[in-house]
């Protein structure tokens, strides 16, 4: 008898955490894909910078608008760019600081995309853990049963 | 098993569901609110490397409009003030639903223990 008591409570105890970590797993996904679209807007930034650097001044360039329209315009400075540094605020700085600035970005980005990897690993690994658990359990149930239903 | 819970039952488990709904809700407002004051410091350091003849601009809308170093800062000392009491409110309603919550959880295990002592 107590040691039923014991296999429902623990019965319990990894359903109720199964469904914790699905919930903590679903979290880590969305904040990975944050953290991907973070990186890939940082790198086209970066990207563009190096191209407007290596332009003349005074070259013709399209400006996207949306809805793949353009409008024609020209680079009238190209050395100093606006770089957005979070609450509303932007800054001019040279194109050289403005593409260190995405690189150290990056840099910091990829270390946070590694370090929620690592997490989502742990966390599907011991979910992975209860689920073999759970089913030892009900299997166990199933053996126990299954003489008592025969005559 | 498999009666209808009694009323008084539903009762506190209904209010239990109403608090954790009303906690979930004030933790994650407060939650935004602190991402925004991270975004603050953030942008106050980096304003605080720069001398008053930098160049700098504010977001209105979709435009940029130019501004000074001096004013931005100003105006981030004041958006963090405003934040940081707006925290403080959340995290006592988070504290007073957590203690709701657990007034409330106690409740539905006497009644619980009660209803099974009851033949």
């Amino acid at each position: 008898m107590k040691a039923q008591d014991k296999e429902e409570e623990e019965l319990r105890r990894l359903l109720i955490e199964s469904e914790i970590l699905e919930g903590t797993l679903t979290t880590l996904r969305q904040r990975l894909s944050l953290i991907e679209a973070s990186i890939t807007e940082s790198r086209m930034a970066a990207e563009t910078l190096q191209g407007v650097k290596s332009e003349k001044r005074g070259a013709e360039i399209l400006v996207p608008i949306g809805g793949g329209s353009f409008v024609k315009a020209r680079i009238e400075d190209n050395e100093r760019v606006i770089v957005g540094i979070g609450a509303d605020v932007s800054v001019e700085k040279t194109i050289d600081e403005a593409i260190k600035d995405f690189e150290e970005r990056l840099g910091d980005l990829e270390k946070t995309r590694q370090s929620v990897e690592q997490q989502f690993l742990q966390v599907s690994q011991r979910l992975e853990a209860d689920r073999e658990r759970l089913s030892e359990i009900l299997k166990a149930r199933e053996g126990e049963t299954r003489p008592v239903r025969t005559p | 098993m498999g009666e209808t819970i009694p009323p008084a039952l539903q009762e506190e488990i209904a209010r239990i569901q109403q608090i954790q709904q009303t906690l979930q809700a004030v933790s994650l407002q407060r939650q935004q609110l602190e991402l925004e004051l991270m975004g603050i410091d953030r942008a106050v350091s980096e304003l605080d490397r720069l001398t008053d003849d930098a160049i700098v601009y504010k977001s209105v809308g979709s435009l940029l409009i130019r501004s000074t170093r001096q004013t931005l800062l100003q105006e981030l000392r004041e958006r963090k003030e405003l934040l940081n009491m707006r925290v403080a409110t959340l995290t006592r309603q988070e504290e007073r639903a957590r203690e709701r919550l657990k007034d409330s959880q106690q409740r539905l295990q006497e009644k619980l223990r009660l209803s099974n002592i009851a033949p």
